[in-house]
């Protein structure tokens, strides 16, 4: 398998938050959706792959190599959108271009511009002027434009407007392409995952729950609907979540199969969406 | 490491600007004592630098560039290559300025005798309290950040000042508290730099003084960069 991204047991203690010895590997070519809800620790991975933080155990390995040890040389091929963009807010953006291209050797300054232009930026236009969502488009074209393989996203496509939203997520698949590249996508907006990744991660409480492709994920997770005289303790251990309303119940189940077999046609099944599978797994009721 | 200053110097150069014509205005006036045209030369350099990690700090841009392909030590010792850098530009600016007005005839108001100070001791001494200030500041910065790590600073500094100034209480003779020193300390300074160099010879001083400069930095450096490779950001 070849892997341009792998996480093994990855450990970090704020005292109030661990995280807990996460895995997942990101394949070559491929887009990996980070899912889980605020606080998760979906940002401290991917600072911890930025060696933003100090990990407190673990191996990250990144183009095979060790993300500490290869530092430079590893960053030199990662292109970054943090959650919020923060630059010197009173430069232009040419400025800000000066101060951040020579630190890439593969710097393309066409490829800069051309994307600028498509971002409709100005360059003269001083960075405090942008809004939220032009703000993201300047540096996600910062990050696009030294050809890097792989692109790292936290919480990217929030405050962008579904319109370039979905340009965004249509330039992220033809960046793919080549096979080469490969995006690690850190988002709450699930249905933009839906839409581009080939494989999911979904993280809670500082615990990976799964890393699995997309289409097995859908596939596998389902929402059952019934009525509450079926809610039993027995059954409320099988599902992994639910919801109790007035007469019925919705509730998250992977066994799609056994469910179909324990409640026939006594309740209606629907494919579960990102978004169901964080909701109950996170919000929703569980025997525990 | 120079892509980081050129880095800083993009972001801060028009505070830079503004601290030298403040600079320029203010060292017009206060010539008279050789103390104050020291230390408004010091603090030139210590403004520029500090603005510098100032706005870092203002606009949070610090996760952003260490993000970018670099290690936190060489964070660091461009940190220090700046601190270098505005040292001398600082120290060519402020010696020929005060040259300068001094050379003025017409500016008789502010003319003092820079004699003591526009000397091989008095560049010395400006270079060692530089190196002093900025080495002893950098490791409480890279370890606490810019706001704790400042007070952090300036609490160290003052107990520092109060131990010294206790150790100077103790001495039968303290030249510092002589009529002559008060009357102009810095050339009193100067004249207590230019003692020592006397008493090793002027190679074995000049050997002194540099071995103690970059010793300062060295061990300041490897401070900083031990503090900052275990700070999250």
């Amino acid at each position: 398998m070849d892997n341009v991204l792998e996480i093994k047991n990855l450990r970090k203690d704020y005292g109030d938050f661990r995280l807990k010895d996460v895995s997942f590997s990101v394949r070559r070519g491929y887009i990996m959706g980070l899912i889980g809800p605020n606080g998760a620790g979906k940002t401290t991975i991917i600072k911890l792959i930025l060696n933003l933080i100090r990990r407190d155990g673990g191996d990250i390995r990144i183009f095979g190599l060790d993300n500490l040890k290869d530092e430079a040389a590893v960053k030199s091929r990662i292109g970054f959108v943090h959650d919020t963009p923060f630059f010197y807010e009173r430069l232009r953006l040419k400025t800000i271009r000066a101060q951040i291209a020579p630190f890439y050797k593969d710097w393309d300054d066409a490829l800069f511009h051309k994307l600028i232009g498509e971002f409709d930026l100005p360059p003269k236009k001083i960075f405090t002027k942008l809004s939220r969502g032009m703000k993201m488009k300047f540096a996600l074209a910062l990050a696009l434009s030294h050809k890097a393989d792989l692109i790292l996203l936290d919480e990217s496509t929030s405050g962008l407007d579904p319109v370039f939203r979905r340009e965004l997520l249509a330039k992220l698949q033809g960046l793919i392409q080549d096979e080469k590249k490969s995006v690690l996508f850190s988002t709450h907006i699930t249905s933009d995952l839906e839409k581009i990744a080939d494989y999911v991660t979904f993280i809670r409480n500082g615990e990976i729950v799964f890393s699995a492709p997309m289409d097995e994920t859908l596939a596998t997770w389902s929402v059952v609907k019934a009525g509450n005289e079926l809610l039993t303790e027995d059954n409320k251990r099988f599902f992994k979540g639910f919801r109790r309303r007035e007469f019925s119940f919705e509730a998250l189940t992977d066994n799609t199969g056994e469910a179909k077999r324990r409640f026939g046609g006594n309740a209606v099944f629907d494919k579960a969406s990102l978004e169901d599978i964080m909701y109950y797994m996170t919000r929703g009721e569980s025997h525990a | 490491m120079l892509k980081l200053c050129l880095k800083d110097y993009l972001a801060a150069r028009w505070w830079w600007l503004l601290a030298l014509v403040a600079y320029a205005l203010y060292a017009t006036f206060p010539l008279m004592q050789n103390l104050a045209f020291m230390i408004a030369g010091a603090a030139l350099i210590m403004g520029c630098l500090g603005v510098t990690v100032f706005i870092e700090d203002f606009f949070k841009t610090e996760a952003y560039f260490s993000s970018l392909p670099l290690r936190r030590s060489t964070i660091v010792q461009a940190r220090y290559l700046l601190a270098g850098l505005l040292t001398l530009g600082g120290g060519i600016i402020v010696f020929a300025y005060g040259g300068l007005v001094n050379s003025m005839t017409w500016l008789r108001a502010v003319k003092i005798n820079l004699g003591a100070i526009m000397t091989f001791e008095g560049v010395m001494g400006y270079v060692l309290a530089l190196a002093f200030l900025v080495g002893f500041y950098f490791p409480f910065y890279f370890r606490f950040g810019l706001a704790r790590g400042s007070l952090g600073f300036a609490i160290a500094l003052l107990g520092l000042g109060l131990a010294l100034a206790a150790v100077l209480a103790l001495l039968n003779e303290n030249p510092f508290k002589s009529a002559d020193f008060l009357k102009d300390p810095g050339i009193g300074i100067v004249w207590a730099i230019g003692q020592v160099k006397d008493g090793l010879s002027p190679p074995l001083f000049i050997a002194t003084a540099f071995v103690l400069t970059v010793g300062i930095c060295w061990v300041s450096l490897r401070l900083s960069i031990r503090f900052y490779e275990k700070r999250d950001l």
